[in-house]
């Protein structure tokens, strides 16, 4: 109770002097008018504490287009635009300058008719003799103008500097662009870097193309500062490095810098890009040059060393291999004795009783030390300078003819092993799928002999799997086949008496619908041509013959099928042709069409194995005819089946 | 029932061996099995089948010593129907005596047409 008294006296005293102060306030407010009135260009007036327009001069209502009467008692917060408002932004000001003794702020403020100017705002805090805030004195100047021509200015000189950073990035890099190796590239661009940003130090570290690790190429500046800052290297999303810069001391980059950097950095990475092609070719064109100038000076060396290594390439016997390189180094070198021992080359002191001895050790590819070819004479000062090149190109020749022959031997493993894999594993599914076979078969005779409700979908669906089994045995058995022949063992054939005109004709028909572009036609002799054949295998064949017919004729185009019987040498041979309009086989490629996974140098862009082909062949010499090709490249091909018949 | 032609089929797979007695039961033959060459020579011995359809890749004792044991037991009248997977076998059957062969997969009709035929022989 006593409390809330004294409490209520204190207020109540407060009040007081708050009057009081008001009162002086508008006392020296009469002085300061007169002086105020007069400014035009700034708006002037009194807020009380708690910011309510007090005053209000000739500026202010020329500025914010209020008349007195219409702004006199009401809230300052009005000049302020509404985010402002919503923000808390003009209460904000008074309490700093409450605090503060004064506050200056520039920003958005709203003029009567809702209009905004840039203004600039001093507000500076009116205190009584107690230190006590009784209002604010507020300054308003419109600096929209000033605004808009520093605007200005600073959008001219960003242009400006655009324009500068764009020339010194030129000028960087019409150096960097002109360098042909990637050491100088890496130099010019530290350079350029370093001078950029005034940093201490500069370094350019590249990844090799082999290695992903970063290596130093190009170093300007004090070395001893270690790189900071780095700027990436990327081209296409691919980094071929960094630039470190140091400064020796904290730096940040402004925005400015770092834009020239990353534009420096990307412009690098292609010069970078450019100029390693350069040197790659550069040595490819010096390597040349050296290998055709080695060919002139040692036309007889070369020569020599190039017949064995055909001698030696032709071999994939290792015994034969090794035979071969102790014939063609004692031939070469003139040695009398000449030997290939397994082991590596061991020094040991003194060497057996010749006159000269040549001891060249022989490394695989890998490095590895695959032997020691040991030439020998019983004359002294025999092998010459030229014969021990010599006998060491014939060691280079021998590691790779070593190698080659391994390799033979551990492909055609891998081949063996392969095929029998295949052969057993197509063997082995046969069992189920005779099963699976079987049982639909028998349980579609069951629905049938019991008449059971909704069986058409049964038996259908049981007709399907008996189709699926079918089809399936039909692409074991070409695995099969497949396998048999490239382990090199006949196919066991099953032969009928086969119409082949009749043959071709479900050949064709099965085509027609997968190819629309192209006209498949039958010609055929009015007699029919009847052969023994095995007529699963020769409908592969002819099938083969079809499908590649349309394949490699991309653009569409006929096919025709002549099909007739002649006599040949005395016997009746039948004849299928198959001709296309497409694409055609080099001349050069023409042997080897029926080479296992060997197919035309213009035909990469069509998906093939290379072995349909192959099969062709082997099946329709195995019926002891022949299949043959003539081609033109661009005009088609026309692939010819005989089959001897009798 | 009991003097229905006996037939002993000899196949390894328990699959397809079921298969095969359903099939041949189905068709109104009396049925006997085996699950491999040894079971089948023990079976033959126990009873005189009129008939073997014989897996030839059989696990240890394989078609052809199937074929032989029968064969030196019961002479060359025993009529054998091979049933094989192998791309040979027109020569399989005919090294083991065999009057038909089927290859893997075949048709339910196919196997019940060539042992029947098989049967006819024996009557003759």
């Amino acid at each position: 109770m006593q409390q809330s008294a004294v409490h209520g006296q204190g207020r109540q005293t407060r009040r007081q002097q708050a009057t009081d102060a008001e009162e002086r306030l508008r006392q020296s407010e009469e002085r300061f008018r007169t002086l105020v009135d007069s400014v035009k260009d700034y708006a002037i007036f009194m807020l009380s504490a708690d910011g309510i327009v007090l005053t209000w001069n000739q500026g202010a209502q020329q500025l914010k287009g209020y008349a007195p009467e219409d702004i006199i008692g009401q809230s300052f917060e009005r000049f302020y635009t509404e985010q402002a408002r919503a923000a808390g932004r003009p209460h904000q000001l008074l309490d700093i300058a409450r605090t503060e003794g004064r506050v200056e702020d520039e920003g958005w403020r709203a003029r009567k008719d809702g209009s905004l100017f840039w203004a600039d705002v001093v507000i500076t805090a009116l205190r009584d003799e107690h230190g006590q805030t009784v209002g604010f004195a507020k300054v308003t100047r419109d600096l929209t103008d000033r605004r808009q021509a520093e605007q200005d200015r600073a959008a001219r000189m960003a242009a400006e500097h655009a324009a500068q950073t764009f020339e010194r990035l030129q000028v960087a890099t019409a150096a960097v662009a002109a360098a042909s190796d990637p050491k100088t590239v890496a130099e010019l661009l530290a350079d350029a870097a370093m001078r950029q940003v005034g940093a201490a130090s500069a370094a350019v570290a590249l990844r090799t193309p082999d290695a992903p690790s970063l290596e130093t190429v190009g170093m300007c500046g004090d070395s001893s500062i270690a790189p900071e800052i780095e700027i990436p290297l990327a081209l296409d999303q691919r980094s071929l490095g960094v630039i470190g810069l140091g400064f020796g001391h904290a730096r940040v980059l402004d925005p400015d810098e770092r834009g020239f950097l990353l534009a420096l950095g990307e412009v690098g990475a292609q010069a970078l890009d450019r100029a390693r092609v350069y040197a790659a070719e550069q040595l490819a064109r010096t390597e040349a040059q050296a290998a055709a100038r080695l060919a002139r000076d040692e036309t007889a060396v070369v020569e020599t060393l190039h017949r064995v290594n055909l001698a030696l390439s032709a071999e994939l016997d290792p015994d034969k291999v090794v035979q071969a390189v102790i014939d063609a180094a004692r031939s070469v070198t003139g040695a009398e004795f000449a030997s290939f021992s397994a082991e590596p080359a061991i020094v040991e002191d003194g060497h057996p009783a010749f006159g000269s001895y040549l001891m060249v050790p022989v490394h695989s590819k890998s490095g590895n030390a695959v032997g020691t070819l040991h030439l020998g004479h019983r004359e002294p000062n025999v092998f010459t300078e030229r014969a021990e090149r010599l006998a060491g190109g014939i060691a280079a020749q021998a590691a790779v003819a070593l190698d080659n022959a391994r390799l033979y031997r551990e492909v055609q493993e891998a081949v063996r092993t392969r095929d029998e894999f295949l052969a057993a594993a197509a063997h082995d599914l046969k069992t189920p799928l005779a099963t699976t076979k079987a049982m639909a078969q028998l349980l579609k005779n069951r629905i049938d002999r019991q008449h059971v409700p909704g069986m058409e979908r049964l038996t259908e669906g049981l007709l399907r799997i008996d189709r699926s089994v079918e089809r399936m045995t039909a692409l074991i058995d070409e695995l099969l086949d497949l396998a048999r022949m490239q382990m090199g063992r006949p196919l066991d054939l099953d032969l009928h008496e086969v119409d082949l005109s009749g043959l071709m004709r479900d050949v064709l028909d099965d085509h027609r619908p997968n190819a629309p572009r192209h006209a498949l036609r039958l010609v055929r002799s009015d007699t029919p041509v009847v052969a023994k054949v095995d007529p699963v295998r020769i409908r592969r064949s002819l099938d083969n013959l079809v499908a590649n017919a349309i394949k490699y004729s991309p653009a569409g185009g006929e096919v025709v099928v002549h099909i007739d019987s002649s006599l040949c040498d005395g016997v009746r041979v039948a004849s299928v042709r198959v001709s296309d309009q497409g694409v055609g086989i080099p001349a050069a490629d023409l042997p080897y069409v029926f080479e296992r996974f060997r197919r035309g140098g213009n035909v990469a862009f069509i998906h093939g194995t290379g072995i349909g082909l192959g099969i062709a062949q082997s099946i329709v010499r195995q019926h002891g005819g022949s299949l043959s090709v003539e081609s033109l490249e661009g005009k088609g091909s026309t692939f010819t089946v005989r089959l001897p018949l009798d | 029932m009991a003097d229905e032609p006996h037939v002993l089929v000899v196949e390894d797979d328990a699959s397809l061996r079921e298969t095969l007695i359903w099939a041949l039961e189905d068709d109104g033959l009396q049925v006997a099995a085996a699950v491999d060459g040894v079971d089948a020579v023990q079976k033959a011995s126990a009873q005189l089948p009129r008939l073997v359809v014989l897996d030839m890749s059989l696990p240890g004792l394989d078609g052809f010593g199937v074929a032989a044991a029968l064969r030196s037991q019961f002479g060359s009248g025993l009529p054998i129907l091979v049933i094989t997977a192998d791309g040979q076998p027109r020569h399989k059957a005919e090294r083991v005596g065999a009057y038909a062969y089927l290859h893997k997969p075949f048709d339910v009709s196919d196997l019940v047409q060539r042992v029947r035929e098989g049967l006819s022989r024996t009557a003759v």
